[in-house]
């Protein structure tokens, strides 16, 4: 397994606080990666980081044996490493099957000059996107809404609308930051249920953030548990769940008489 | 047939409907220029002809700026470029000899590079703060324009600039200049609408919608905006060139703060959502205080009272109303 997305000693302080401190995990070709910890743990804050929001203060990052630090987030992600926000995020204007397209600019084989004068290649180059983008539409479960806009779409719709639009633009890792926030538990369990189908159809790494334990338990490989910006455990389901230091984390010490 | 046909519901119809679309867009470009082919004639005298001129200009003021709130920043720089531009093609041929029909091009493009060199810097800011800076570089223009006697000629200003002619065509008198101006309105916009459908337009309405899941879609947002700055500007520039060569006398007066706002009063009474309601307001706001003239006194209060209405029962601008009819018709 190659290694995709490689994070040697990340540091983030905000004047003087200690967002992340020396953060040490990597993610290879075909895995799934849980990142959980306690609300203002960090894990945010380590997305934004790795996407390129947020410099970080110290650290290295490198996505396919290149390092990443101060590259700009549209850079970041046309080399492959896209990512889905905590809240929905959509184009509210456009229509669903328009914010795939949108999700897929990078990729796209239409040209400046081409789509300007309205040219056949131009048109054929399209066609051929919106084609890709429907089934994008239909791997994530809302092509019946295509012609809808996105911003009228119900909650749950919206937040595959988001996976949908970072599937468009072909990554080798996907970062999501809370795909099930807001879900019901029968959502949050077809949310679940995409991302692994994701995960087996496009040989796609997935990197979550994510509250719901049923969820991440269920479907990573490995997880690492974050508390106030420290990376306290990593390892498999199994052993982060038994791990002391995440039940303390969780649930706090125990007061022995 | 090719496979697309069979994907998506829908999809013959809409290759249908953009054939269909096409010729009636060909038909409207084709009606709108036999019109204009007759108006300097119709009007009655040369002061309407005169104001038909100004419409046209604004109009393509109107459109550029479109461009600039296309990528969500409004900018209130847009007449201190169109004084760049008309100072650049008025010394050109002043002090150069230089036909104006190449000052024209040469002012646009001198105008689009201090747009795009300033807007690398400002367009960092958005929202108010980059409606401030501008209103400081109008501010500035204004100043510079002032103070720098040696060359801009101070308040004074510049006089007897030359009029614009095209092999031995004279476009210095009115009606002659309506159809110079009409064709630089046309071309602008349809330039403007071919580049909406574009993908410098596709990646413009993103920023204006979601600037966060722009740069997430791989759109550098950063670059685009500067582009659509830097195009909004250039075209700015010579529609303010086309001013100097037209009224034949420019001053700083000519392009103030105040003009700035009237642009941007047109995209919003126009309809800021498509381009074409920068036209539209343009057309309804250039001649509409002269046709106030009548009710001397009370013309600017008018003029105020039309806007509030305008505003109140359409916020989305005048291109709004067949979706507002629509509505009125539904609820009966």
């Amino acid at each position: 397994m190659t290694v995709l997305l490689a994070l040697e000693g990340v540091t983030k302080r905000f004047g003087g606080l200690m967002a992340l401190k020396d953060i040490n995990f990597t993610i290879s070709e075909g895995e799934i990666i849980g990142l959980i910890g306690p609300n203002g743990a960090g894990k945010t804050t380590c997305f934004n980081v790795i996407s390129g929001t947020l410099p970080p203060s110290d650290g290295k990052i490198s996505f396919c044996g290149k390092t990443i630090v101060g590259l700009r987030s549209n850079r970041i992600i046309r080399m492959g490493l896209s990512r889905t926000y905590q809240a929905t995020s959509v184009f509210p204007k456009s229509t669903v099957l328009e914010n795939v397209v949108r999700g897929a600019f990078s990729r796209s084989e239409d040209t400046f000059l081409g789509s300007m004068l309205g040219t056949r290649a131009s048109k054929a180059a399209q066609a051929r996107e919106r084609d890709r983008c429907m089934a994008i539409l239909e791997q994530v479960g809302i092509q019946h809404v295509y012609n809808d806009l996105a911003g009228e779409l119900p909650y749950g719709y919206q937040r595959r609308l988001g996976v949908a639009i970072a599937l468009a633009g072909s990554p080798k890792v996907i970062m999501m930051d809370e795909p099930a926030a807001g879900l019901n538990p029968e959502e949050s369990k077809a949310m679940g249920q995409l991302i692994r189908e994701i995960h087996s159809s496009g040989n796609v790494s997935v990197l979550i953030v994510e509250h719901d334990m049923k969820l991440v338990m269920g479907i990573c490989h490995r997880i690492i548990v974050l508390d106030h910006g420290e990376q306290i455990a990593a390892g498999t389901p199994e052993e982060v769940r038994n791990n002391p230091h995440v039940i303390e984390a969780y649930l706090g010490t125990e007061v022995v008489g | 047939m090719n496979s697309s046909d069979s994907t998506a519901a829908g999809r013959p119809h809409e290759r249908e409907g953009t054939m269909n679309r096409f010729v009636l867009r060909l038909g409207l470009v084709a009606a709108a220029c036999v019109i204009a082919a007759f108006v300097p004639g119709l009007l009655p005298n040369l002061f309407y002809v005169h104001i038909a001129n100004l419409t046209l200009i604004s109009g393509i003021f109107a459109l550029s700026l479109w461009i600039i709130y296309s990528v969500g920043q409004l900018s209130l720089s847009h007449a201190a470029f169109a004084g760049i531009g008309a100072y650049a093609s008025a010394l050109l041929t002043l002090r150069l000899g230089i036909p104006p029909i190449f000052s024209l091009v040469i002012a646009g493009l001198l105008t689009a590079t201090v747009a795009a060199l300033l807007g690398s810097v400002i367009l960092r800011l958005r929202g108010v703060y980059f409606v401030l800076v501008t209103f400081l570089v109008g501010q500035m223009f204004t100043l510079v324009a002032l103070n720098w006697q040696d060359v801009t000629n101070g308040a004074n200003g510049l006089i007897s600039i030359s009029p614009i002619t095209v092999l031995g065509l004279n476009f210095g008198p009115r009606p002659m200049f309506f159809y110079f101006a009409f064709g630089m309105f046309m071309a602008t916009l349809l330039f403007t609408w071919a580049l909406t459908r574009s993908t410098f337009g596709r990646a413009f309405n993103s920023i204006e919608q979601n600037i966060d899941l722009a740069e997430i879609c791989g759109i550098d947002t950063a670059r685009y905006q500067v582009v659509a700055f830097t195009i909004g500007s250039g075209i700015a520039g010579v529609g303010g060139a086309l001013i100097a060569h037209y009224i034949r006398y420019i001053s700083p007066d000519t392009f103030t703060f105040h003009n700035s706002v009237a642009y941007i009063t047109m995209l919003v009474v126009g309809g800021r959502s498509l381009f074409w309601g920068a036209v539209v307001g343009a057309a309804f706001l250039t001649p509409l205080p002269e046709f106030l003239r009548d009710f001397e006194g009370l013309q600017r209060i008018i003029y105020g009272a039309i806007m509030i209405l305008v505003l109140r029962i359409l916020p989305g601008g005048l291109i709004s109303i067949p979706d507002k009819l629509a509505r009125l018709g539904g609820r009966k």
